[in-house]
């Protein structure tokens, strides 16, 4: 893909998750902005995190273990970025780099295992989908 | 305060159908010296699913289950088995008796219509025809496939009435399904009917199976099970830092609930005095308990008002304690909420660490462990508690069990949707 | 002895006549009939095509939290319905709808002693669901190859399936939406469930565990399996000249309140709750007339009341299907010389038999009715059972 085919693909992924998690949540699409925490901007509880990822399964066409969505990703990049009880020093500050817009003021103690779901935004699930697609060297597959 | 004019009310028989056997003092043993009954699901083929272990009753106890109920299913089948064993137990059919004075309330899971009914049903329905629902299809495959009189023989409510009709009993019948809180629930409904002069005796409990395709695959779907197959035994470790959900077992306890007046003039042997009961909501979420545990606080709190008694009486817990990640730190938590200081000078154990979740028959078999609890005096252990979570800091009864003067004790359980009911015995003297 | 009484103070109802009481009383009185052909599944492969379904129904009106009906089942949510509109009916303050949709834990709940008790049947399984799950299987693999069958499942169902179908769901969903932490559980004794979930709140409050309970029934029998099972059991049978037995649905919730609770709050008050009886049997029909008629006189006995001082009975049974022989039996043991002079009424031939709803829907039209004359009555309300239990209310209005 060019730079703008990438772009609109990356923008078309980000409609597509938007959508899922609005049907899951109840909500409408205008109502969600790529950082919000679905537990803590949109209310999602235990089991909506089931049924996201089941119709994020069945939307996309892939598999999806719970690990991978989110802690997985950060493990397989750097094990020194994850400890057994959260998220190391070095951790926290990659991630603030790399998801600026986040709301890092509800974590002032820093990011225990417990708080991992908390991470999960509308953009923590699209750049999960965009490095799976990149990884099997495919294209997301298109809407049903 | 108590009314005085309250009738009170006494087990004065128990029996059940578990994982670890159908005799109530082999089962007591097994549970004192911490024997697991989880193993690899034998019932049926399930190398496929994530979780492969359960606390099943073998196939030859099986065969001692009210055979003459196949037709029936095994949730009726293991209410019946465990309904006899009781009467037997509490003497109470040995005497002149009142039929028309003595109900049935017994919580009985939903249950399975067998597997290839639906499920070769619902492929004769999925056509092809843009994958939409082919209901006549659906309706041929059903109309030949289920086994006649089936559905209606496996619905809850035929459980009860089951029961009521083998023995000629003709007090009020009642099925109760508050999910993992029904085995409880059914136990204080049957005590607030001897309460109130609507029975003097009611043959009580609950009753569950749901170790078949659909029901594994629907428990694990959501994720709430252990997925520790290569150790069975280990699976279950309520309070444990590793514990990693519940595993699923089956069976049914029924007891003798009886008006203390009626036991002692007919010389019955009691077991223990049902002397509170304590049902709550959450009304906070689906599958999420309260992070405070308010459903469990509150039914907790009402057994003990309910019985008139003060948290600092109590010696002992019987805890929900399903190992699951969230309840027992969400119980824990409500413990201490509930007795405060006294929390520190509790025993609390979980049935669940041996025979893992009854579901429906969960509190039903647990009160029964209770109310042994007491009769003995003696507490079994919370087996498989190696590595004590932080969060969970109370006595345990870690791994090995112990003789304790008991006078009250708490069986707690709580279901789906937060559920929540409590139970308070109290020794008799 | 016992100093507290009950009274209905609240009244939601949803039946095939109407999606509120007072346009079902209306229909009533109209003579109309809510049973039509099925809409919600195609019955045409079924010996009975017919059913009372609720129309026009849409939960979201009732739902506080939206949230919820993706996993619920639709006699979950005509529970919620007819609850939201019994405590709105009671005056009791509850918005139906919030205008903010930001779920939150209902940390401020205005009923922490509220019960719910519910009567409710069973669950349609999704089966269009699992097929779709399962997909084409022209060797039905997936009934008798269980890893086949287990794969499919496991991979291609929603893994909320579970709990759309737990019965125990209808009175948690309530307790959810309306914030109600009082004792909360489930009753699922068949055709009875309405009928006993009601005797045994109204128990409740009299005991002095609460003071107001959500109480009744809601059910939904109108899916292939019911029928299926229906159908088995011969129920569906033509044998002329009885009318056949025609499913219907409904959601009915009465609020029930001890009365001086209510009085002092300024309540309309639409009846008492003045006794209640279950009784079990055997399977057979003589043995459910001999359930009911225990029933009956336990009741009298609770109550005082004889004969001569009812002025209705509402049947459980339409008055030539086969339970009929069973109550018919009752009520003459039961009443006697009297037994002719009894002023019988029923609604199943209007809404269709509610099943686990059917003992609260009755109850409901039969208080709208009381209401109607405004004179003072009594009345008893009769249920029976498919395992041949049976359950009597008695009510009146001063």
């Amino acid at each position: 893909m060019n730079r703008q085919e990438r772009e609109e693909h990356e923008e078309n992924l980000e409609q597509r998750v938007v959508r899922v998690v609005a049907a899951a949540l109840d909500r409408k699409p205008s109502e969600i902005q790529p950082r919000d925490s679905l537990i803590d901007d949109l209310g999602a509880e235990s089991i909506d995190f089931l049924d996201i990822r089941f119709r994020i399964e069945t939307e996309f066409r892939i598999k999806v273990t719970d690990d991978e969505l989110w802690e997985g990703n950060l493990r397989a990049e750097d094990p020194r970025l994850i400890s057994e009880t959260g998220i190391t020093k070095e951790g926290m500050d990659l991630l603030r780099r790399r998801m600026p817009d986040f709301r890092w003021d509800r974590f002032p103690d820093g990011i225990s295992k417990g708080d991992f779901p908390r991470l999960i935004t509308i953009r923590t699930i699209v750049d999960y989908l965009k490095r799976r697609f990149e990884k099997e060297g495919a294209e997301a597959p298109k809407s049903q | 305060m108590i009314p005085p004019s309250r009738r009170r009310v006494v087990i004065t028989g128990m029996g059940l159908a578990s994982p670890l056997g159908l005799e109530l003092d082999a089962f007591w043993k097994g549970l004192i010296s911490g024997r697991s009954a989880v193993r690899s699901i034998e019932r049926f083929e399930a190398s496929s699913y994530p979780t492969r272990i359960a606390a099943e009753i073998s196939q030859p106890l099986l065969a001692d289950c009210a055979p003459d109920l196949r037709d029936y299913g095994l949730i009726a089948r293991f209410a019946a088995a465990a309904a006899a064993r009781a009467l037997e137990d509490s003497c109470l059919l040995s005497r002149p008796l009142n039929r028309a004075r003595v109900g049935v309330l017994v919580a009985a899971g939903l249950g399975s219509y067998d597997h290839e009914e639906v499920f070769a049903s619902c492929s004769s329905a999925a056509s092809s025809r843009g994958g939409e629902f082919d209901w006549e299809a659906f309706a041929d495959a059903v109309r030949t496939r289920l086994k006649p009189r089936s559905p209606e023989r496996r619905t809850p409510g035929t459980v009860p009435s089951l029961i009521a009709h083998r023995y000629g009993f003709e007090g009020p019948v009642m099925t109760v399904m508050t999910a993992c809180a029904a085995g409880t629930q059914a136990l204080g409904d049957a005590a607030r009917w001897i309460r109130r002069g609507a029975a003097d005796v009611v043959v009580a409990g609950g009753s569950d199976s749901e170790l078949y395709p659909m029901g594994l695959a629907s428990f694990c779907l959501l994720g709430a099970l252990s997925t520790r197959n290569d150790d069975p035994a280990r699976a279950s470790r309520p309070f444990d830092a590793a514990r990693d959900g519940f595993v699923i077992g089956e069976g049914a306890g029924i007891l003798i609930l009886e008006d203390r007046e009626h036991a002692l003039k007919r010389g019955a042997r009691i077991y223990a005095e049902l002397a509170g009961f304590g049902s709550a909501c959450d009304a906070y979420r689906v599958t999420d308990p309260h992070p405070l545990g308010r459903g469990a606080v509150l039914a907790m709190q009402r057994a003990l008002a309910d019985g008139a008694i003060n948290p600092d009486r109590l010696q002992y817990i019987n805890a929900h304690g399903t190992s699951t990640p969230a309840n027992d730190r969400i119980e824990t938590l409500a413990i201490k909420t509930v007795l405060g200081n006294a929390a520190k000078k509790v025993a609390v154990s979980s049935t669940k660490s041996m025979i893992g979740h009854l579901t429906v028959a969960a509190g039903a078999v647990e009160a029964i462990v209770t109310a042994l609890t007491l009769f003995h005096q003696q507490i079994h252990p919370t087996v498989n508690l190696r590595d004590q979570d932080p969060e969970c800091d109370l006595d345990y009864v870690s791994n090995q069990a112990r003789l304790a003067p008991v006078q009250h004790a708490l069986s707690n359980s709580f279901g789906f949707g937060g559920q929540c009911a409590s139970l308070l015995l109290e020794r008799h003297s | 002895m016992n100093s507290r009484r009950v009274v209905v103070s609240g009244i939601g109802l949803l039946t095939a006549l109407g999606n509120d009481l007072n346009s079902c009383w209306a229909a009533i009185q109209q003579g109309k009939t809510g049973i039509s052909r099925t809409t919600l599944f195609d019955a045409s492969g079924f010996k009975r095509q017919l059913a009372g379904e609720v129309k026009d129904f849409e939960p979201r009106d009732y739902f506080r939290f939206a949230k919820a009906i993706k996993i619920t089942d639709r006699k979950t949510r005509l529970a919620v319905a007819a609850a939201a509109m019994a405590l709105q009916d009671a005056g009791l303050a509850f918005e139906a709808k919030p205008s903010d949709q930001t779920f939150r834990p209902v940390e401020s709940a205005p009923f922490e002693s509220l019960g719910v008790l519910m009567g409710a049947g069973s669950s349609d399984l999704q089966v269009e669901e699992m097929a779709r799950a399962i997909g084409e299987d022209p060797e039905l693999r997936s009934a008798f190859d269980i890893p086949f069958f287990s794969s499919k499942i496991l991979s291609g169902v929603n893994p909320l399936w579970l709990l759309v179908n737990l019965p125990n769901m209808v009175s948690t969903h309530v307790a959810i939406q309306v914030g109600a932490h009082g004792p909360n559980s489930t009753v699922m004794t068949d055709w009875i469930a309405g009928a006993q979930a009601v005797g045994e709140a109204a128990a409740l409050i009299e005991a002095g565990e609460a003071d107001l309970m959500l109480s009744g029934g809601s059910d939904s029998g109108v899916y292939a399996l019911a029928f299926a099972s229906y159908q088995q059991a011969g129920l569906f049978d033509p044998s002329p000249p009885l009318p056949s037995f025609t499913i219907g649905e409904a959601g009915a919730v009465l609020v029930l309140e001890e009365r001086e609770h209510a009085l002092k709050r300024g309540a309309r008050v639409y009846a008492e709750v003045n006794g209640y009886s279950c009784a079990g049997s055997a399977a057979d029909s003589s043995g459910q007339a001999r359930a009911l008629r225990l029933a009956l006189e336990d009741v009298l006995a609770q109550t005082g009341w004889h004969a001569e001082d009812l002025n209705a009975i509402c049947c459980a049974s339409i008055f030539s299907d086969p339970y009929w022989n069973a109550e018919r039996a009752a009520i003459e043991s039961a009443f006697e010389s009297c037994a002719d002079a009894m002023p019988l009424i029923e609604y199943k031939s209007s809404v269709g038999h509610t099943l686990g709803a059917s003992g609260a829907v009755d109850l409901a039209l039969l208080l709208k009715s009381m209401q109607g004359t405004g004179k003072p009555s009594r009345a008893l309300v009769n249920s029976l059972g498919y395992s041949g239990q049976a359950a009597t209310l008695a009510v009146s209005q001063t």
